[in-house]
Formats: C-alpha cells, structure tokens, sequence
C-alpha cells in the first residue's frame, strides 16, 4: 500500500501522503516512544542520572543542529562544538556580571545571538562571496576557526579564565526563587528545548525554505538555475545551526563549570561521531546518538575508556564505509521489513 | 646584516620549513588524490612513537628516522586499501572516514604505549656560526631536509614515469585510464608516499617537541592552512603557504604576545581563503 511513498524513507519535514491506519499509526509511534521516556526519565532515574542525562540532552541538540547543517545545506563543521562553547560562555559571563533573573534570560539571549551572528558571519564570508567556498573547504575552515577560538579563550584568561575555564558564577533563575539548581529543574528546562527545537525544524524543514534547501543540496547547479539563491540560503542554515548550537551550550551552563575545552577538536569529533553513527539526515539520529553513546560511555568504567573510544573510530570508519544512514538507517530498514 | 634580523629571519626560515615538512604529506595527498586526510596529524605522531620505539631499542636516533617513513607508510597502505579507495566519489565522507583512522591510530598508540608523554633527546645539541649569529645546528638541518624532500618530490613528480603517471591521472582519470595507466595503483602510491612523508616529519619533529598520543592535533588545523593558503596541488603553493603561515607566525610573535600572533595567522588564513578560494599560488 504504501511502497510507493514509505513515508519511512522521506527526509524530515517532507509530508507524504498518508494512507491507512497502520501507517498513521507506525508514524506516530515513535514520537510517542521518545517523549513519554523523555517525561518518564526524571521519575525514575536517581538524581545522579538525571543530572548527567541533562548534559547528554545538551550534546543531542548540538548534534541536531550538526546534522540540520550536514543535510540541509552539504556542509558539515569539524568545529561545531566551538558554537555550544561560545553559547556556554555567552551565558556564564552574563552570569557573572548580573546575576538573577534578567542575567539568565540576557544570557540565554546572548547565547542564541552570538552564535547565529557568528556563523552568519563567517558564512556571509564563505557563501556570498563570488566563488563560493565547498564543502570540504567548510569543514577545513570550521576546524580552523574552532582552533582559533581555543587560543583566544585559553590566552584571553582575564575574560575568560584561561585554560582554568570559568566556575562559581550565579545560578541561573529562570523566575524569583525557580533556580536552575539541583538536576530536576535543568531537566525539565533542557528536555523542553529540545522538544520544542525538533518540532520547530521539522516545520522548517518542510517550508519553502527546508525544501529549497534540499533541492539545492541535490543539485546546485540546476537549483540556482531556477533561481534560488543556494548561498543566502546556506548562510541562513548555518546562522540557524549556529543559534541552536548557542543555545544548547548554554543549557550546559547549569551544570556549574564551562572549559575551554568545549573548543577543542576532541569534542568537535564526538559530535560529528554521535551525528554519524546516530544516522546523517534525520534530525533524530543525531540526538538520540548522542544520548545513547555518552549513557554508553559513562556506563563503561574508566580503565575502558581507551578501548571504548577506539571501537568508536573503528565503527565510524564501518558505519561510513558500509552504512552512511547510521542506525537510523537500520531502525527504518528493520521496520520495513517488519511491515511488508 | 644586524644580528636581531638575523636571528628573527632564520627563525622565521626555521618554522616556516617545520611546516612545510609537517604538511608536505597532506598536500602530496590533497594535491594528487583530493583526498583530505584528516588522519595526517595521527599518522605525523605514530612517526614519532616509530622513532621512540626503534630509539629505545638500538638507541640510535637516526635509524627511528629511517623506520619511521617505513612503518607510516606500511600504515599508509592499510589506510588506503581499507578505507580511503572505496570513498572515491564522496569527498566528504573521506573526511569523516578518515577522522575515524585517527581516533583508531591514537586510541591504540594509547593502548599499546601508554598516555604518558616522552621526551627525546636532540642528537645534534650544539649551535653553528651563521655569520654573527650562532644557531641550533639541528634546526638548520630541518631547513636543509626540508629543502632536500621538496626538490626530491619535485623531481619525481616532473621528472620520472611515476610522477607522469600521477599527473595524467590528476589531470584526467578516465583518459589516464585508456592509456594503461592503473588509476587504483597509482592513488594507492600516492598515499603510501604522503603517509611516509608524515612519518618522518613526525620523526625529525620529535626532539623539538613532547612526544605524547594527541601531538598531532595541535599542528593539524596549522598544516591545512599552509596546504590551503598556498593552494592545492602545487609544490610552489606549500612552500608559500609555509612562508606567509610561518613567517606571518614569527613576525606577529616578534610585536605581540605568542596568543594573538597565532591567532593574528589563523585569521589571515581564514581571510585569504574567503578572497582565494584555490589557494594563493595557483
């Protein structure tokens, strides 16, 4: 019935027809699943968990907007966590400086703000210009641009603290007396973003926009041929990448601690590891690779973790090799299979 | 010539040419494949853990620098073999699949040696006149070898049958092919060269720095700017990325502080790429 248009098979945001319940219902199911274990977390994990999953939830957004840049507009930056680090500190200097209510709100802003605004520079420089820099240019330049930021931030120490990072700032406050202290809170706040995040650019995708930008990434050529503007629209997607990776950092923020690390290329290659491995192209698969792998790598103790990370290179080189979808990609096939 | 502009020129000409030789097995690998290899900066520090090893037990510094290039690019061979021929088409999967090496060679160097970090000692101490200046006679013999490996692939490149071949292919695949020439061998060639050109750069860098599992990483995103400044696929294009990276390098840290200089480069870098997409030099 629906091997024709297997809704499966279509990029977020692209709205197939629906036929039959089955469908519908096979749709719908997977969201359901996701969201009442996001609601259901809190309630029984200890308090421990709690805390570190709200951290993990933080690397799944940051790789979502990864994967919204790799999909959406070819470009995948080898320096994405340079963007959650300017969002954390964005809002733990802010707190610094004013602490309460108007400092976390001015912070959460700052955050969004310095990150888009950076990309959208840097992407203004890249795009606009009269011969347009590619992909793997992008992904050189990214990587370069978060090495230079590791430099300022660890040299800059009167501003930033150095390679000490930045600590005992205010407890952001999202209303007099709710603070984001303690694991609840932060979970709750967190969870909501992403939630919120997901489905606003499952909206966005399916625009006029989300759908020019696929057709562009197809085929560039024949899409600025018809006479959409491909390097405007690449600036937009990689501001819009650059905010949500803000905002995730400065989710981060409540964990109390923001490093210099955050810039550093370590980091930037476990979220491209977590976008692959969790399945290019879907939004979801980088959020959930992220959970998963981090829940994963926390859960192995501390003599493995060598071991851990060389089975992750060695399943990134497998995964890219033999299975570019990642386990998303598996989960769909399985559930064709399943239903045909 | 005043002694301070000396000394500051022959710095400049010291660093400029640590990294050409750092980045010279990328820009053989860029330049002919297209390929960027992401694991370079893990290939340079399993040169230098070559080096400790064969150094630990010979004790002779000079025999590590002849292993290394062997063993990188035995390694080089695997690589390319295993991972990089099947990514001909998808340049930015090759990035990704290559990471993965990475973190493959540097969690098991890990696993095998350790975390810890060595030092080697220098098997030249001591400085030579260089008019009123007196300079580290190793450093004056990186200057020396870089030159040397730059003149040697220059002419096995333009002057054998080898180096033809490469250029047919570069230029054009699929004629190259109809005239017998074996596209697969010749990339597989080209990689096996420029991981052992990363070995012995990270042999000959070894003493000048700490040798530990993450070396690399600091002077990765430092070689693709001399790579790409410079343009692709030209010797000229590396020695003038290595020139303006290193000199620009030495200048600024000449009249800032050392933070700010390497910054100062990295944005300049960033800045001619938006103006020269394709490199400086071509």
């Amino acid at each position: 019935m629906s091997s024709i248009d297997a809704p499966s098979g279509a990029p977020p945001g692209i709205r197939v027809a629906q036929r039959g319940t089955m469908d519908r219902v096979g749709t719908i199911l997977p969201h359901v699943v996701v969201l009442a274990l996001l609601v259901a977390f809190p309630l029984v994990a200890s308090s421990y968990q709690v805390g570190l999953m709200t951290q993990f939830l933080t690397f799944g957004l940051l790789a979502m907007s990864l994967d919204l840049l790799g999909d959406r507009a070819g470009l995948v930056s080898f320096g994405h966590g340079a963007w959650f680090g300017l969002g954390a500190y964005a809002l733990a200097l802010t707190l610094e400086r004013l602490p309460g209510v108007g400092g976390t709100y001015l912070g959460f802003l700052l955050a969004a703000l310095v990150g888009g605004g950076f990309a959208a520079l840097l992407g203004s420089q890249l795009f606009l210009g009269r011969q347009r820099v590619g992909g793997v240019y992008f992904g050189i330049i990214t990587l370069a641009v978060a090495a230079i930021l590791q430099l300022v931030v660890m040299g800059w120490s009167s501003f930033t603290g150095g390679s000490n990072g930045l600590y005992g700032f205010a407890t952001p406050e999202l209303a007099p007396g709710l603070e984001l202290s303690g694991t609840r809170t932060p979970y709750v706040l967190t969870a909501a973003v992403c939630v919120a995040i997901y489905y606003a650019l499952r909206l966005a995708l399916g625009s006029a926009l989300g759908l020019s930008l696929l057709a562009a990434r197809q085929n560039p050529r024949r899409a600025e041929g018809v006479g959409i503007p491909l390097g405007r629209f690449q600036v937009i997607v990689f501001a819009i990448a650059g905010a949500i990776a803000g905002i995730a950092g400065a989710l981060y923020v409540p964990a109390g601690f923001v490093s210099p690390d955050l810039f550093g290329l370590t980091f930037s290659t476990y979220v491209i590891v977590w976008m692959v491995l969790g399945g290019r192209g879907t939004l979801i698969g980088g959020f959930l690779g992220a959970i998963g792998l981090s829940e994963l790598e926390t859960a192995l103790s501390g003599s493995f973790v060598t071991l851990w990370l060389l089975m992750v290179g060695i399943l990134l080189i497998v995964v890219v090799l033999a299975w570019p979808r990642g386990a998303m990609g598996a989960l769909a096939a399985v559930t064709r299979a399943i239903r045909s | 010539m005043d002694a301070t502009v000396l000394t500051q020129v022959l710095n400049g000409l010291s660093i400029a040419s640590i990294l050409i030789l750092i980045a010279v097995g990328l820009a053989v690998i860029f330049g002919l494949l297209g390929v960027i290899n992401l694991a370079h900066a893990d290939l340079f520090m399993a040169g230098m853990y070559t080096l400790v090893q064969v150094q630990d037990v010979t004790g002779n510094f000079w025999l590590g620098v002849l292993a290394a290039p062997l063993v990188v690019g035995a390694i080089g061979l695997v690589v390319e073999r295993g991972v990089v021929q099947w990514l001909r088409d998808r340049p930015l999967d090759t990035l990704l699949a290559t990471l993965g090496v990475g973190i493959v060679l540097r969690e098991g160097v890990k696993l095998l040696f350790g975390a810890g970090y060595r030092q080697v000692s220098n098997p030249l101490p001591g400085n030579v006149a260089v008019g009123p200046v007196a300079y580290p006679i190793y450093r004056l013999l990186l200057i020396a070898i870089t030159v040397a490996i730059l003149v040697a692939l220059a002419g096995w490149l333009y002057r054998t049958t080898p180096g033809l071949r490469l250029r047919a292919m570069l230029q054009d695949r699929e004629t190259a092919a109809a005239y017998g020439i074996d596209p697969g061998r010749a990339s597989l060639f080209a990689f096996i060269v420029g991981a052992a050109l990363a070995g012995l750069a990270g042999a000959l860098m070894s003493p000048l720095v700490t040798v530990g599992p993450d070396v690399g990483i600091i002077y990765l995103a430092r070689a693709f700017m001399v790579v790409v400044v410079g343009g692709v696929g030209s010797l000229l294009g590396l020695v003038g990325g290595g020139v303006i990276i290193g000199g620009g390098d030495t200048l600024a840290g000449y009249f800032l502080n050392p933070t700010i200089a390497n910054a100062a480069v990295l944005v300049l870098a960033v800045i001619i790429l938006r103006f020269r997409p394709g490199g400086l030099f071509r």
